[in-house]
């Protein structure tokens, strides 16, 4: 496992991409949550964009979405997709492999 | 199922499948509602929910709609703000709202975040956009009911580029007005139709108050046709005032007012207005008065033929002169004396004048200037006495050489020449009709006993010819033993000033007349 998926290193950036519904206390949640732990653990090296599936589907179609809020991380592989409020720290910071480079 | 009771991979592939399937048909909308499992038994979740309308609402609205997370962060943003601040949307979302403000604007939009916890605020912000440009906005922030504890701030942001527009257009309005209301010169502003918008007090006095709304060419038309000048053939103002509209600068061209006896002249100059996207939206006209220049001008045409004329008239005087002492002169050096002292008498008149701006002299002052270079014995052997006295120009260089003649004969073998002589000159006006005469006497006495002379020299023709011809008098030259005694009389041709006195000397003889009356 490790041969093939050496995980992330200090110097990768991340693009992430965030998929919400609009103003739904989930969806807000998310956002927030997400940001936060972004500055905290990916200070200037992170690239994130938030979309609102209400607003743009054109751009959640080619996802293949099942359920919103998803989390996808899109760089560096490989994709990893995270789905629900992001209010579990743990489980998001294992789901980006972010708890290796932190710790 | 295998014997140990595990799935075999048949039944796996199927159950992925079937799996494949369900989402397939989430995902394609082949579905309206979802079955979850919750604490208290399964929850349906319809797909579609009962805030769709409202969520639309906000979608589409015109105004930028924004929720905010306590840190500033963009938890929501519509289209329309995406917009406004030319981001693409999924850049706006997830960041925060700080990026679309100047640096020195945060600390001000961070109080009103902070503010906009417990009450709704609203401030006008000019947003930094994506682009690079600025938008004048009104954001509008207040608290939002959240579904848990946290907090959660919306704003509208309402795009002021109008009303900015409106108030500069307001603003620049009042500007022209005020700049029109105080313009000394008459100032047009026309539309591109050539009607007329505004105009300074100035042309509302020039043209009438019902200026404004009529066409310029009929307010133009105050200026009779043909009192432009510089016209090209078959291109009078009015096809003057079309290139103008066309974008080109038109100045210089004189144009006249006649008035009763007060005809006013202007320049025209007149230039096309641009907007912003530099087409030609109306045109100025300006008149400058240039009355007095013209005036000037003509005075000055009017000064230039009357010198030309004042110096004919003096070379012709300077050659009589020369001619008459010529003839009567004993000698070359009594022809010089005699020439030198006439030429003084002449050129202290023409001096006398110029302090008039050659209009009139005074009689004493006159008679005073002539006889002083005389005075060598004593300054109270000459005594005058008399109103005072106005001469025109003409009057003036004769009677200048007239004295001249009397104080030089005084001089030389009159009162003049003995310590105790004296001469008392005395002048009155006597009113004949229409006309007022001077009469003057000069009287010597104390001189050396006199005689009549043998032969009449140049001094006594000219004194008689003069009088007589040039000033339509008589003078009477009497050599009476105890001195010379001579009588001037000849009408004053009115000065400006004695015509002025008399009009006013008249008006005051009227009003106590009637005052008179009106008391008896």
């Amino acid at each position: 496992m490790a041969a093939e998926d050496p995980g992330p290193t200090g110097q990768d950036v991340f693009v992430l991409r965030l998929y919400v519904t609009g103003t739904t206390a989930r969806s807000t949640r998310a956002i927030a949550n997400l940001r936060e732990l972004c500055e905290q653990h990916l200070p200037e090296r992170y690239d994130l964009q938030v979309v609102d599936v209400y607003q743009q589907p054109e751009l959640a179609a080619r996802e293949q979405l099942v359920a919103v809020p998803t989390l996808i991380r899109q760089l560096p592989l490989p994709l990893r997709r995270l789905v629900g409020d992001l209010s579990n720290r743990q489980r998001v910071l294992a789901g980006l492999d972010l708890s290796v480079i932190s710790s | 199922v295998n014997d140990s009771g595990e799935p075999t991979l048949d039944q796996l592939r199927a159950r992925l499948a079937e799996a494949e399937e369900t989402l397939q048909a989430i995902r394609s909308g082949a579905v309206d509602a979802v079955v979850v499992d919750g604490p208290d038994g399964p929850r349906i979740y319809t797909l579609k929910g009962a805030d769709e309308p409202y969520r639309i609402l906000v979608e589409r609205m015109q105004e930028g709609a924004v929720t905010l997370g306590e840190d500033g962060t963009v938890l929501f943003a519509n289209g329309s703000f995406a917009s406004l601040v030319t981001a693409p949307l999924e850049q706006v979302i997830g960041g925060a709202l700080d990026r679309f403000l100047p640096e020195h604007e945060q600390p001000r939009f961070a109080a009103l975040l902070q503010e906009a916890r417990s009450v709704s605020v609203r401030q006008e912000f000019t947003l930094r956009r994506a682009d690079g440009g600025e938008v004048a906005t009104l954001l509008s922030l207040g608290p939002l009911p959240a579904e848990d504890d946290g907090l959660v701030i919306s704003m509208i942001a309402s795009d002021l580029t109008e009303q900015k527009r409106t108030e500069q257009v307001v603003a620049a309005e009042r500007f022209l007005r005020s700049i029109l209301e105080q313009a000394t010169e008459p100032i047009v502003i026309c539309d591109a139709a050539g009607t007329v918008t505004h105009a300074s007090q100035a042309a509302l006095a020039l043209s009438g108050p019902d200026l404004i709304g009529r066409s310029l060419v009929q307010a133009l038309a105050v200026f009779p046709p043909g009192s432009a000048d510089g016209q090209g053939p078959g291109l009078g103002l009015t096809g003057r005032l079309g290139e103008v509209l066309g974008g080109r600068m038109l100045s210089g061209l004189e144009v006249s007012l006649t008035g009763e006896g007060n005809a006013r002249h202007y320049l025209l100059s007149a230039g096309p207005l641009y907007d912003a996207r530099d087409q030609v939206v109306g045109c100025m006209v300006m008149l400058t008065d240039i009355t007095a220049r013209k005036r000037a001008e003509e005075h000055q045409q009017v000064l230039l033929a009357e010198l030309s004329h004042r110096v004919k008239n003096t070379l012709a005087s300077v050659r009589a002169i020369a001619a008459q002492t010529l003839r009567t002169a004993p000698s070359v050096e009594a022809f010089q004396g005699a020439f030198e002292g006439r030429l003084k008498a002449l050129a202290l008149a023409h001096g006398l004048l110029t302090q008039t701006g050659w209009s009139e002299a005074d009689l004493g002052e006159l008679i005073r200037q002539t006889v002083l270079p005389y005075l060598t014995k004593r300054t109270d052997s000459v005594s005058l006495s008399g109103p005072t006295t106005y001469l025109p120009p003409r009057q003036v260089v004769t009677m200048m050489l007239v004295m001249h003649e009397l104080a030089i004969n005084a001089a030389k073998y009159g009162a003049l020449s003995r310590e105790n002589g004296h001469v008392t000159i005395a002048w009155a006006i006597d009113r004949q009709g229409s006309e007022r005469v001077l009469h003057l006497l000069w009287t010597e006495t104390g001189g050396p006993p006199v005689r009549p002379p043998e032969r009449t020299g140049f001094g006594t023709t000219l004194i008689e010819r003069s009088i007589a011809h040039e000033l339509e008098g008589s003078a009477v030259l009497e050599y009476r033993p105890e001195g010379l005694v001579c009588e001037l009389q000849f009408p004053l041709r009115g000065s400006a000033r004695d015509l002025l006195r008399e009009a006013e000397n008249s008006a005051e003889q009227l009003r106590s007349d009637l005052e008179s009356r009106t008391q008896s």
